[in-house]
């Protein structure tokens, strides 16, 4: 019996663990259109070389409800498509809000890497619509890629195929993609 | 853990002939009404029940019901504008309530299929969140939501009520939430009555 209550209790460890995956999988309980890279690009007004230089929770009052949004602002490093002036500015920064915070989560939608003690913010290249919606990423989330040492990646959990990930690379590919259209 | 295997030796008997009553029910198409707990109202309402239906089959129907404070809500629209790409959202409050709200000006996927997508994620069915065209309830689903209400134990769904199947229901032990596997008595929750109906579905080998 001591040999089964062990295999019963180790099947439960990795049913735990894969509990966790799977909870962390349902927690993007969003229902999403998938975009190309070549239809992210496309359907931009904005695709922007960012760097975050802060993030701070707005609360907001649209009708009967006040909502918590993230608000970041942003370094623009380079403009790859529209211009970063039609963003709403704060301090003469241009800014991103994101519905959701301390009291609210937007279940899938991105949280951007902002500055903490000597770390600074986080790389991106963004897809960007220019209005006011929940998240202003194109696809919700597909339209975030992190840059880092040099590469783009996808954003956690979204499978866009990239091609060469070279940061440069994929930055002359936005600029040719966009001009394509 | 010892005492329930005792318990569960005793009632192996039991256990066989449960299960092959519980077998021979869903041969027999049994009828069996499952309580999915959700909430909604007016035009979400009428939108989650048809997308329910669409999954029913085989005499499994479904029911709305409320279970308290928790239940999740759905709604069709919400006052802040969706992205463009996206069907739905769901918003968690820091009571833990899920609200799910349908985008009805959406022109990227079709309403209808949204709503199957949200239905199907509500019965516990693995629903990717990219939907790139019509999502009909299939009779893939059928045969996993019936296999899973009718021989509930079964929860890996590989034909067989063992081991791996008590560590999935340990592994949910306590949770509260819609489609949790585990909670084999489909009242919202992963509790000691499911162990206990695990102990009279387990055959003993």
């Amino acid at each position: 019996m001591n040999a089964l209550e062990s295999r019963l209790k180790t099947l439960a460890r990795a049913a735990v663990s894969l509990s966790l995956l799977s909870l962390s999988f349902a927690a993007q309980a969003t229902t999403l259109v998938p975009l190309t890279l070549s239809q992210q690009i496309k359907k931009a007004d904005l695709v922007l070389y960012v760097r975050i230089l802060g993030v701070v929770q707005e609360n907001r009052t649209l009708g009967k409800e006040t909502l918590p949004w993230q608000v970041y602002t942003l370094e623009v490093l380079e403009s790859l498509v529209g211009d970063a002036s039609a963003l709403p500015q704060k301090d003469g920064k241009p800014t991103l809000s994101v519905l959701g915070g301390a009291d609210l989560t937007l279940e899938g939608a991105p949280a951007l890497k902002a500055p903490l003690n000597k770390d600074p913010g986080g790389e991106y290249i963004l897809m960007l619509y220019k209005g006011s919606f929940d998240s202003p990423f194109v696809g919700f989330n597909q339209g975030v890629y992190p840059a880092v040492s040099g590469k783009v990646q996808n954003y956690p959990g979204n499978r866009t195929e990239l091609g060469d990930t070279d940061l440069k690379v994929f930055k002359n590919k936005v600029i040719v993609l966009w001009g394509s259209q | 853990m010892r005492a329930m295997f005792q318990t569960m030796l005793r009632r192996s008997s039991t256990s066989l002939l449960a299960s092959t009553l519980l077998t021979a029910l869903a041969l027999l198409g049994a009828a069996r009404a499952a309580d999915v707990p959700a909430l909604a109202s007016g035009e979400a309402e009428k939108a989650l029940r048809a997308a329910l239906k669409s999954f029913e089959g085989g005499g499994l129907s479904f029911v709305l019901r409320s279970q308290g404070v928790s239940t999740p809500l759905f709604t069709l629209g919400g006052g802040v504008p969706f992205n463009p790409d996206s069907g739905s959202r769901t918003l968690t409050r820091k009571s833990g309530v899920r609200e799910t709200q349908v985008n009805a000006a959406g022109r990227a996927l079709p309403l209808p299929d949204v709503w199957r997508s949200e239905a199907a994620r509500l019965l516990g069915l693995e629903e990717p969140i990219f939907l790139s065209g019509p999502r009909p309830a299939t009779e893939a689903d059928r045969k996993a939501l019936k296999s899973r209400f009718f021989t509930g134990a079964d929860l890996n769904g590989d034909g067989k009520i063992d081991l791996t199947d008590l560590g999935i229901l340990a592994s949910n032990y306590g949770k509260v939430g819609p489609g949790l596997r585990g909670d084999l008595n489909g009242d919202g929750k992963v509790d000691a009555a499911d162990i206990k109906l695990f102990e009279e579905l387990y055959k003993f080998e």
